[in-house]
């Protein structure tokens, strides 16, 4: 057993992360930890030496978010049946503010990124973070969830559209950005008023 | 831009198109696609690194890793213990005593929803199956699998207890085994409900905790424990416990659980015992298949 632990052990991080960031109710992120990590162990002679053993845990810890969330009976809001119009509009003024430096947007807006992460689909948020955080291919999300490849590309594509389209409108809202024409502007351009003004 | 060309463009930014592809659609890219795509891309990765700031506390690990060793050490403590002979009269008599309760006086009630409203005294005590004390309520319990210790220092019959315990009763719901567990807190009525911890009960709990209908809800076990009561003691919650396996009589070290050398436990016989299972549910997403073990990522099958 400890052999195998030891094994597990240099995944705690991406499991524990993966786990936080898809499991709906946070406090069950320990149980579904464990529970993974008792599976993989119960399981441990299913998987065949010189395969992909990480891809094999987090199949495993996958399946179990799958149930822990199921069971919290959380529906997500229905962002992922969102018709083409309601994505963001590329040319919506403070569209760009968001991508020109989105260190400084996302720390604007702070724990709303986890919040809205959280709204996208259960499986969205698996596919950004198998691809964008741990770094899986297309293939084998694809082989881990049993999805076609193609699924995988709607999946991320829809899930990052929303996910931006849920900050775009928190920072409008909030003011992070320029929410159009008559808001008030953003504070260079007032700066290069002043400068014309005087000068 | 569409779906589909959406979809296109994070292939190419994922580095997921074939080089031939890759090479056509940046043929096709005007500068100004190209700064947006870039900055895109940059977008993305910056929401990557937030998402993917959070480290595994070692609690966390070492509730892992020591939930796993109760298993494991159940398993194999129990099975050397009891051996083959005495597992076999153990079963007889699980199954006789679950007969009893579930089958006495009336068949498991099977429901549909699981009620978890608040009741009066006077319905508490004809809801009951089991009126007669501390023992046949622990035996209702026992009998639904639950690895639980009802009132471990006996407080309840103490004569400063606030509670009296009424009655139990087992209930079949959607296949699931829920106990209750019926109490008079200083003449107002308060339940205890006992569900596994992942099911469609548990999911009921869940969704009246939610609610603000449940007053409180404790993970217990293999069991999830709720409170429902208009003015239920905050100690109500307190009288179950986990339990513990029996000790061993070998002299076996107190700490590190052992298991016997090689991959597996096994029985004074020498016989393989087999961990106990656990639900198989790695397959919830569809498209199972059933063939082969591995696949072309690499990836075996679970």
């Amino acid at each position: 057993m400890d052999d195998f632990l030891e094994n597990v052990e240099k995944y705690r991080d991406q499991l524990y992360r993966f786990a936080l960031r898809n499991v709906w109710d946070s406090s069950f992120v320990d149980d579904v930890l464990a529970s993974a990590v008792a599976s993989a162990y119960e399981n441990r002679h299913k998987f065949a030496p010189g395969t992909n053993f990480r891809a094999w845990l987090f199949k495993i810890l996958i399946n179990k978010c799958f149930v822990a969330n199921r069971e919290t009976m959380r529906v997500p809001f229905p962002l992922d049946q969102a018709p083409e119009d309601r994505l963001v509009d590329e040319n919506a003024p403070g569209y760009r503010d968001m991508l020109e430096d989105p260190e400084e947007f996302l720390n604007q807006c702070g724990d709303e990124v986890y919040r809205a992460f959280r709204r996208i689909s259960l499986v969205q948020r698996t596919c950004i973070l198998l691809k964008d955080v741990e770094g899986f291919s297309y293939k084998e999300i694809a082989e881990m969830l049993e999805i076609p490849m193609a699924t995988v590309m709607t999946h991320l594509a829809r899930g990052r559209a929303h996910l931006r389209k849920e900050l775009f409108e928190y920072a409008r809202q909030r003011g992070i950005v320029r929410s159009g024409a008559a808001a008030v502007p953003r504070l260079e351009v007032i700066a290069s008023r002043k400068a014309k003004e005087a000068g | 831009m569409n779906r589909r060309t959406d979809e296109r463009k994070w292939a190419y930014l994922d580095g997921e198109l074939s080089p031939a592809e890759a090479a056509d659609l940046d043929q096709a890219l005007s500068s100004e696609e190209r700064a947006r795509f870039a900055s895109e891309l940059r977008f993305e990765r910056t929401v990557a690194a937030k998402l993917s700031d959070a480290a595994c506390p070692d609690n966390s690990w070492w509730r892992a890793k020591a939930s796993l060793q109760r298993r494991r050490a159940g398993a194999g403590r129990f099975a050397a213990w009891m051996g083959w002979r005495a597992a076999a009269v153990f079963a007889c008599f699980a199954v006789v005593a679950a007969a009893a309760v579930f089958f006495r006086p009336q068949a498991p009630t099977k429901t549909e929803h699981l009620p978890l409203q608040r009741d009066t005294l006077g319905t508490l005590k004809t809801r009951a199956q089991v009126t007669d004390g501390l023992p046949s309520a622990r035996a209702v319990v026992q009998a639904a699998a639950f690895n639980v210790s009802l009132d471990p220092l006996n407080s309840l019959e103490a004569a400063e207890s606030p509670y009296r315990l009424l009655g139990a009763r087992g209930d079949d719901f959607h296949g699931e085994l829920v106990v209750r567990l019926f109490f008079d807190c200083s003449g107002a009525p308060a339940e205890m409900v006992l569900v596994p911890r992942a099911g469609q009960a548990a999911a009921e709990v869940g969704r009246a905790v939610a609610a603000g209908d449940l007053e409180s809800c404790r993970q217990i076990g293999n069991a999830l424990v709720a409170v429902i009561g208009s003015s239920v003691p905050s100690g109500l919650v307190q009288i179950i416990d986990e339990t513990s396996f029996p000790a061993p009589d070998d002299g076996d070290a107190a700490g590190a659980i052992e298991i016997p050398s090689g991959e597996s436990a096994t029985d004074a016989a020498g016989t393989d015992i087999e961990a106990p299972d656990v639900p198989d549910d790695s397959s919830v997403f569809p498209n199972e298949d059933p063939g082969s073990t591995t696949n072309d990522a690499g990836i075996s099958a679970v």
